[in-house]
């Protein structure tokens, strides 16, 4: 949920309100769209790869996933937003 | 005419202005979790969630006590659930596979006219000498399973790459 009440209005001090600020959200889906886009490319070449018996490929593969994984996590976790809005 | 904006009207526009369903945040949030999804599938491939055949030399099994030229018979091998065919060209070489098209695990099948397997979900085709896919989506050839005629009978005896 998001942590409220259901009809209650949501939390309007931390909007996107500024351009610059509105801007940087974008920015950060559309960063971690391109992330998932890849992520399903490696998880259908992994999948063939585990078919074709071909471990190697299947290992990097999986890291590529941790890597792509945490990074989006650490994109959505920093919330430029907040800080910019705190610091007014 | 406006309509009149009543305390109660009033209210409820603002919580259907306020109370979006979908935020551009849920957004990301969303895509956050797709992402972890996705990396949680690939470590289920890794893992072997998906079963595949495993290689070498199998139990024997016979697959019938003869196969005329041009024809084909169903079989399973290695376990009882692995659906198999085994073909005798026209040449009169008896070849094996896994009957499991490599697309979307739809039955694949022997046509005597083209002389080619084929899996009629996708129309992939298969070549009948070698299992390498000739056309439609699947993207790896059949397995391959070794065979040996004996005087009794068409044996299954393993599976190849």
């Amino acid at each position: 949920m998001n942590g409220r009440e259901h009809g209650q209005p949501r939390e309007r001090g931390v909007a996107p309100d500024h351009p610059d600020l509105a801007a940087a959200l974008g920015g950060r889906i559309a960063v971690v769209a391109l992330i998932v886009v890849t992520q399903l490319w490696a998880l259908t070449t992994a999948l063939d790869a585990w078919f074709e018996r071909d471990m190697a490929a299947v290992w990097w593969l999986l890291g590529y996933q941790v890597v792509a994984f945490t990074t989006s996590l650490l994109i959505w976790i920093a919330r430029p937003e907040r800080r910019r809005v705190a610091d007014r | 005419m406006r309509p009149v904006e009543t305390s109660a009207r009033r209210h409820l526009l603002d919580r259907i202005r306020q109370d979006r369903l979908v935020t551009r945040r849920d957004y990301l949030r969303m895509l956050v979790t797709v992402s972890g999804g996705l990396l949680t599938g690939t470590a289920a491939v890794a893992a072997g969630v998906f079963r595949r055949l495993p290689l070498g030399a199998a139990r024997e099994k016979l697959v019938a006590s003869e196969i005329a030229p041009g024809d084909a018979v169903h079989f399973s091998y290695p376990g009882d659930d692995d659906p198999a065919i085994a073909v005798r060209l026209p040449t009169g070489r008896v070849v094996a596979f896994t009957a499991v098209c490599t697309h979307l695990s739809c039955a694949v099948l022997w046509i005597k006219e083209s002389g080619h397997l084929e899996c009629p979900c996708h129309d992939g085709v298969f070549d009948a000498r070698s299992g390498n896919v000739l056309a439609g989506p699947p993207p790896r050839p059949l397995t391959r399973i070794s065979i040996d005629e004996r005087p009794d009978g068409i044996y299954a005896t393993g599976v190849e790459t």
